[in-house]
């Protein structure tokens, strides 16, 4: 657990001085600008909740991918990925608690999103179910770790594979449902989008920004959570075997 | 005629900075992939909003965003060059450093070009965009036009990133979604206030995506022309904004000795 928070409160002290790690939560506002315009121009002033939480889930999954693709990739870069490994502290727990750390920080743009809708359009989006609301964030930030978890195993097992970082976004935020319910999407589409843990954040997180009870929210927090655990579950057997692997071979410089 | 030759060397060199980048497979499969997706995603805006109108102004709106997203790409490949240590030795070569650091990102056209007619076709193809013929043709010589003046906008956030290359992917990415936020991508400009639309009316892409909707709602050809030559007029004084930033950069270099060997 030290590692883990150790690991946690480095990756804030990098972000203090790396402007990349800022990057999302800079476009979060412009975002929001971007959905609210166009909802406010199609008089459509119904749909403000999907444009002001849309941001805030692209941010949490674009910080956290790119993250999840960096993390391993300059501790080599600044060589200290073999020190690293040879302490006593598991690389997964320390590659956990890096990515939890830009998790938490981009959970900020929830926060942008919203001032920007009050501030540009005078929207202002209430919070009918505020404990389910906060709640389903933190149960959000918990799957979004577990899955950047996953990718960081994958991103770094091959070098071809960081060819695909940039493009698991757009991609992503469809199957996601980020502003578009899954359940517009063709019925063929639908069992993908259910294995995506965000498609369930959104729906959720929507349903608590609308008056009236939220259906099921215990076990849909439950699946939630459950995505996130097995992606985290992933993620540490891809690391663990990797790192058996470069040990056995003494291949760890080329990792 | 030096000019030339050095321009189609740093022009064959992006193309090889690119091809290290991706094969064609990756390129197909991942970056392509994630173009469509990116376009899909806002035309299913357009289905959210129940309009097929929406949907197609939001489809033809963001296939520019991705070749003007692909142009600001110039941001970080310009850096690439300080960080391969070539600009001292470039700076002191009997031509212009401008020249190379003009054409070495060059690669970013027919990769923009690619992936903006790539999306049009198929996610319009998608989501039953009408290309009437023989009209739906001007939307390619204008899409290419559009591209090749966002370029030179390209090259200015260059020539900004080459002297803060840490701020290269921030200076883009801040670009692409002020652009895609502003330039009539998936609200018509005179949404905004007059000053937004003034920012909006300075770049290339807005002009190029009023003449390329223009086509394909079928007006005169000279209202088409008169959005063609904005674009060519805007984008022509986005060249010449980066070639001075390039030149004062470099004689800045020059001056206080700032260049470093990578």
């Amino acid at each position: 657990m030290s590692a883990f928070i150790a690991a946690f409160r480095f990756q804030l002290q990098l972000i203090r001085n790396d402007l990349d790690y800022l990057l999302d939560i800079a476009t979060a506002p412009v975002y929001t600008v971007i959905f609210l315009s166009i909802v406010e121009h199609a008089g459509r002033p119904d749909l403000a909740v999907h444009a002001v939480l849309a941001p805030a889930l692209i941010t949490l999954w674009w910080q956290s991918l790119s993250t999840s693709g960096e993390v391993i990739d300059s501790d080599r870069w600044y060589g200290v990925l073999e020190p690293l490994v040879a302490t006593p502290a598991s690389l997964y727990t320390v590659v956990l608690g890096r990515i939890s750390g830009v998790t938490m920080l981009s959970l900020f743009a929830f926060v942008e999103s919203w001032v920007t809708a009050r501030i540009l359009f005078g929207i202002t989006v209430p919070v009918p179910h505020p404990w389910l609301f906060a709640v389903a964030i933190v149960v959000t930030g918990f799957a979004m770790s577990g899955t950047a978890a996953v990718m960081a195993g994958l991103f770094v097992r091959t070098r071809t594979a960081r060819t695909f970082q940039n493009s698991l976004s757009y991609p992503f935020f469809v199957l996601g449902g980020v502003i578009v319910p899954v359940a517009l999407l063709p019925d063929w589409i639908e069992p993908l989008t259910r294995v995506v843990f965000l498609s369930w954040s959104a729906d959720l997180l929507r349903d608590t920004l609308t008056t009236g009870p939220v259906v099921d929210p215990t076990v849909r927090l439950g699946i939630i959570f459950a995505l996130g655990a097995v992606g985290a579950l992933i993620g540490r057997k891809l690391i663990d075997a990797l790192l058996d692997r470069v040990r056995a071979l003494g291949t760890l410089s080329e990792v | 005629m030096q000019t030339i030759r050095v321009l189609r060397y740093s022009i064959i060199n992006s193309f090889q900075d690119f091809s290290s980048m991706f094969t064609i497979k990756a390129y197909l499969t991942g970056w392509l992939l994630r173009v469509l997706a990116q376009v899909t995603f806002f035309a299913l805006i357009g289905s959210l909003l129940g309009s097929e109108e929406k949907t197609h102004f939001l489809i033809v709106g963001n296939v520019v965003a991705v070749g003007a997203m692909v142009c600001h790409s110039v941001s970080a490949s310009t850096v690439w060059e300080r960080w391969s240590g070539t600009l001292p030795l470039l700076f002191s070569a009997p031509s212009r450093p401008l020249i190379v650091l003009m054409g070495r990102s060059f690669n970013w056209v027919p990769d923009a070009m690619f992936s903006a007619t790539g999306a049009f076709l198929i996610v319009g193809t998608i989501f039953g965009l009408p290309m009437p013929l023989p009209e739906v043709l001007w939307v390619f010589p204008l899409l290419l036009v559009t591209i090749v003046t966002t370029y030179g906008v390209g090259l200015f956030l260059g020539s900004i990133s080459i002297r803060a290359p840490e701020s290269r992917n921030f200076i883009s990415r801040i670009a692409t979604t002020v652009t895609m936020a502003i330039a009539g991508v998936n609200v018509p400009v005179d949404f905004f206030p007059s000053a937004v639309q003034s920012a909006a009316y300075s770049l290339p892409a807005t002009h190029g995506l009023l003449a390329i909707r223009a086509v394909l709602a079928g007006s005169t050809p000279s209202t088409v022309m008169g959005h063609l030559i904005a674009t060519v007029l805007t984008g022509a004084g986005w060249y010449l904004v980066a070639i001075a930033s390039f030149r004062l950069f470099e004689a800045t270099s020059r001056r206080t000795g700032s260049l470093e060997f990578g």
